[in-house]
């Protein structure tokens, strides 16, 4: 029920901010628009083998800011790359995924690709490992010390 | 103080611009399909995240203004959806990145097709 409670409210405020116009009658467009998508994600989660605590936890936030910064990072290094100024060297390398949920290697998989220069390829999930194509040998270092992989298993903690 | 935004905004913009244009280049430049999608990550993650706030400054923190914030989330939710329908789809086709120095010029790989 909480959950239920804490996407209503979200949608509610996601609609306030995309609509402007602040009538009855588009508020009751609203209600009946997000009573629809309520519904529907109740009859999804019915169907879900596994409910995710990340959406009920605002560590997501802090982790999109973080994940900003070595976006911005990651991107002048392969602007150089593209430039010339350093090499290339592509290489494939397995990775361990440690996170429990499949949302959580979801969002590792994801936050691999949108760095640039790494690139998951798949998921080997017999071994639990990601498949990573990387740019340049170099850029795996970062993956290496498992920072990215710790954040995103600290999310899913509670 | 507008006219300082108005350069920061325009700064960001630029900057967005430049990688945008980068990612272009480095479509062309590398040598297989999986280090080319490297290139095109530049442009859905940097250069639309500069090119947003640079809009962002321009218009202000208002309900437009929230909107560009959305749509630069979206954007980091679609963008590696997409990417992985290509490099599943590439490795479903068979098809073999190419790994290692002997990747870094175009000539070589002609070189070795050809022996």
């Amino acid at each position: 029920m909480n959950h239920l409670a804490t996407l209503t409210a979200l949608m509610v405020g996601f609609w306030l901010l995309l609509s402007g116009h602040y009538t009855v009658l588009m508020l009751f467009f609203m209600v009946i628009s997000i009573a629809l998508v309520v519904w529907l994600s109740v009859r999804m989660q019915a169907a879900s083998y596994q409910i995710n605590p990340l959406l009920q936890s605002f560590r997501i936030f802090s982790y999109l800011l973080w994940l900003v910064v070595e976006i911005v990072k990651a991107s002048i290094d392969v602007a150089m790359r593209v430039w010339g100024l350093k090499p290339i060297k592509p290489a494939i390398r397995r990775f361990p995924a440690p996170q429990k949920t499949d949302l959580g290697k979801t969002i590792y998989a994801n936050s691999v690709t949108l760095t640039p220069g790494t690139l998951t390829l798949g998921l080997d999930e017999e071994t639990n490992e990601l498949i990573i194509h990387s740019i340049h040998e170099e850029l795996f270092e970062d993956l290496d010390g498992g920072a990215m992989g710790q954040k995103v298993s600290h999310m899913e903690g509670k | 103080m507008e006219q300082v935004l108005d350069i920061i905004s325009w700064i960001c913009i630029g900057f967005g611009a430049f990688f945008a244009v980068t990612g272009g280049v480095g479509l062309f430049r590398f040598p297989d399909f999986y280090s080319r999608v490297h290139a095109s990550g530049m442009d859905d993650t940097l250069g639309v995240l500069l090119i947003l706030l640079g809009l962002l400054i321009q218009n202000g923190l208002d309900l437009n203004g929230a909107k560009l914030i959305f749509i630069f989330f979206f954007l980091l939710f679609t963008g590696p959806a997409a990417t992985h329908a290509l490099v599943k789809a590439a490795r479903h086709g068979g098809l073999k990145p190419l790994l290692g120095e002997g990747a870094s010029s175009e000539e070589e790989r002609e070189d070795e097709k050809s022996k």
